[in-house]
């Protein structure tokens, strides 16, 4: 049988009672070590799905289920404890923190999941030079460029080595070299076990790095496609 | 043990001081915010510390003095030709004297000031302002210390003598004269003024009986009843005739009530004012920065803060510098109050006034409390959204959209996606809230302004969108929703009943944003909306 990194279950969201529903009694599977990317049009739910499986946002009916452990009954705490530990997030505009060091940034994760300061730093340098940005670790994310941020958000969602990852249009705020840059370091992740959850509306960006493609529209999932091995 | 229950106790073990402190960021990463708080609390404490002791000086000042300084429950004055000293010292212990000073000789003298009559004081001979019994407050100058000095009851200046001004006593043999040394203040006003004790013999105009002092306190004194009857029991003690006369505490108090009486309302309106200004600056600039936080708090919680910790992040952002401002301003306010309270003191007619201790200690605690709590609200709001929630309302607070002209070569401004001067992202906007009559709308939402245009192109079946912000990108132009395939929020194909015609030119359809919306609805709306504008990469 195969381990399941993610389990949706008939999983809607809804904003509000009455309005359609962002996403509509969506069922995902999502193997351990798996590269999967949801795709479709602008509103189509994509992101909110994301949310949902990061335990960002809470499902109005169904269940989530990501490493094991049911995430839609847990309280805020709980969840975000377990997000520290077992999920990293890459947003498509980075989301760091201004006001802390790249390496605070990247440490401030390791430190929420139990680690000691010293052992955070450790890490987060580990994964600095792993990204190539390790020069930067005193910098202030303002001085960085859009690529060196994106490393530097990859690099936190990393520091606590997450059975999950999940990237919301990772490429979506870079110029095409360094999209693929990032493209080529997610595959790299994904070589080396990564299960990746990837949301874009860039067939190519899908089509190259993901082996399997869902296709929402209107909160649903239309398609399921995998992908042709280049 | 089962795998799910040892992760389970991992995640429990999460740590929690160091991650908040890094998360914190500390306060040097924080300059403004922290000097902006540390200010606005060392003014409002200040003013808080200041509010409060005008407030409690303000409580019976009177009364309050009249304890502080011992007053007197009855002056008595004694014509020594009939009282041995013998017989006035007896007066000390009869049972109803609660404490006694003197006898303190007297004399009542005419005087000038600077040539001009200046009326007549009543003088006493004291070696000392303190004792048991009318215990004088010196607010300036020195106790007389030899012959020919003088320390007056009250406050120099107003256009009397000051501390120098030589007084000249007529009616004396050899014209004295007296120079004012100080000002004392006497609460029950026992007398004008003080001089040393062997003065007063030099004082006293040729026929008139010498008279001494007694000053008594009453175990009842409250009314003008007792008091008689305390005089009247005074009276017995001595030989008959020897009291020449007598003041009473209630008289003081009534001078002090009708002076007070025009000030209190101005103090306590001052007082309150202060202390309300206080709660709202501090409450509205501690929650201020809180809420401008909210994307910050989305961020946290997306990486793995739990509520608490945002709760423990913010509080100790604002908790430091606050706590730094209370103090200053608590050092601040009593600095303050020594000129309002000397003032205020005079205008009372009392010796003096202090802060009182409980002032200084209930103001800056009461400050710091405001502002844990001003945080707190804010903080555990942000603690309960979901961190897509925050995120969101981080980005763009809700709120009715500011039109806004932007410049022409702002509107030309490179800008990049989505994005803003401070390099976040804002929330898409769609192009077709267009206005029917043919204008144009602009919008501002955050820091996203867009300028919807209906180009009056024949033939062009659609709005186009232009978003101006600054940034380093290309300004972006995209063409708005296709009539057939109108979006009014989310669903593309749902929404003829809230599009209709639109009356612009070269327009063949406009959507109608629903007024009703909740917010929680509008957070997920501007998604919907980002489908009217194509640009590059866009979020779901």
């Amino acid at each position: 049988m195969t381990e399941h990194s993610v389990r949706l279950d008939g999983v809607t969201k809804t904003y509000q009672p009455g309005a359609p529903a962002a996403v509509a009694d969506v069922s995902l599977d999502v193997a351990a070590g798996e590269v999967v990317a949801i795709m479709g049009p602008s509103g189509s739910g994509k992101s909110t799905l994301l949310n949902l499986i990061a335990g960002l946002d809470r499902p109005t009916t169904g269940t989530v289920t990501v490493a094991g452990q049911r995430i839609d009954t847990l309280g805020e705490g709980a969840l975000a404890r377990f997000r520290a530990r077992h999920i990293g997030i890459i947003f498509q505009f980075f989301n760091l923190l201004d006001d802390l060091t790249v390496e605070d940034n990247v440490l401030l994760p390791a430190q929420l999941a139990g680690a000691s300061r010293r052992r955070a730093r450790a890490l987060a340098r580990e994964l600095l030079e792993r990204m190539g940005i390790e020069p930067h670790r005193d910098a202030y994310p303002a001085r960085l460029s859009g690529g060196q941020r994106q490393r530097v958000a990859i690099a936190r969602a990393l520091v606590n080595s997450p059975e999950l990852l999940l990237a919301d249009e990772p490429t979506g705020a870079l110029d095409t070299a360094t999209g693929q840059e990032i493209g080529r370091l997610l595959r790299e992740l994904n070589a080396a076990g990564q299960t990746l959850v990837l949301v874009t509306h860039d067939p190519a960006l899908a089509q190259r790095y993901a082996a399997r493609t869902v296709a929402l529209v209107d909160g649903q999932v239309v398609a399921e496609t995998a992908a042709v091995p280049a | 043990m089962s795998e799910l229950h040892r992760r389970r106790r991992a995640d429990s073990r999460t740590s929690g001081i160091g991650a908040v402190r890094t998360a914190a960021g500390g306060v040097l990463r924080h300059k403004v915010q922290a000097v902006v708080i540390g200010t606005v609390l060392l003014v409002s404490t200040a003013s808080a510390t200041l509010g409060l002791a005008l407030l409690s000086v303000t409580n019976g000042p009177f009364q309050q003095a009249f304890a502080a300084q011992h007053g007197a429950d009855v002056a008595v004055t004694v014509n020594t030709a009939r009282a041995s000293h013998a017989e006035l010292a007896a007066t000390r212990t009869r049972p109803d004297v609660t404490a006694a000073a003197g006898p303190f000789p007297e004399a009542t003298v005419q005087v000038q000031l600077g040539g001009q009559p200046f009326g007549q004081l009543t003088l006493a001979g004291r070696p000392t302002p303190g004792g048991p019994v009318d215990d004088l407050v010196l607010n300036a100058g020195h106790w007389p210390t030899g012959p020919g000095q003088v320390v007056l009851n009250g406050f120099p200046g107003g256009g009397g003598p000051v501390t120098g001004s030589t007084l000249a006593v007529t009616g004396v043999p050899g014209k004295p004269s007296l120079t004012v040394v100080g000002f004392a203040n006497s609460i029950t006003n026992t007398a004008d003024g003080w001089v040393a004790p062997g003065e007063i013999t030099a004082l006293q105009a040729p026929g008139t009986p010498t008279t001494e002092q007694m000053l008594y306190s009453f175990t009842a004194a409250g009314s003008y009843a007792q008091v008689r009857a305390d005089v009247a029991t005074i009276s017995r003690a001595l030989p008959a005739g020897a009291v020449a006369g007598a003041s009473s505490w209630l008289a003081a108090e009534n001078e002090a009530a009708g002076n007070g009486a025009i000030m209190e309302p101005f103090v306590v309106a001052f007082a309150l004012i202060g202390l309300a200004m206080a709660v709202l600056i501090v409450g509205n600039v501690v929650s201020g920065a809180v809420v401008a936080g909210y994307y910050r708090i989305g961020v946290l919680k997306s990486i793995g803060l739990t509520p608490a910790q945002v709760v423990a992040v913010y509080l100790s952002r604002v908790g430091w510098p606050a706590l730094a401002g209370c103090v200053a301003g608590a050092v601040a306010g009593n600095v303050l109050a020594i000129p309002v309270l000397r003032n205020s003191a005079g205008a009372y007619g009392v010796g003096s006034q202090q802060v009182p201790w409980w002032a200084t200690a209930a103001a800056p605690a009461a400050m710091l409390a405001l502002t844990m709590l001003a945080a707190l609200g804010p903080a555990l709001r942000a603690g309960r959204l979901s961190a897509a929630e925050a995120i969101a309302a981080g980005r763009a607070p809700p709120g009715r959209p500011r039109v806004r002209r932007a410049p022409a070569r702002r509107a030309a401004a490179p800008a990049a996606p989505g994005r803003t001067r401070a390099g976040r992202a804002v929330r898409p906007a769609r192009a077709h809230h267009g206005d029917a009559r043919g204008g144009r709308v602009r919008r501002h939402r955050g820091d996203l302004r867009v300028r919807a245009e209906f180009l009056a192109e024949p033939g062009r079946a659609s709005p186009v969108a232009v978003r101006h912000g600054p940034g380093t990108g290309p300004a972006v132009r995209g063409r708005a929703a296709a009539p057939g395939s109108c979006r009014p929020w989310r669903r593309m194909p749902r929404c003829p009943p809230r599009c209709a015609p639109s009356r612009a030119r070269g327009t063949t359809s406009r959507c109608i944003p629903p007024r009703s919306r909740s917010p929680a609805s509008r957070r997920t709306s501007w998604r919907g909306r980002s489908a009217a504008m194509p640009r590059g990469p866009v979020t779901a």
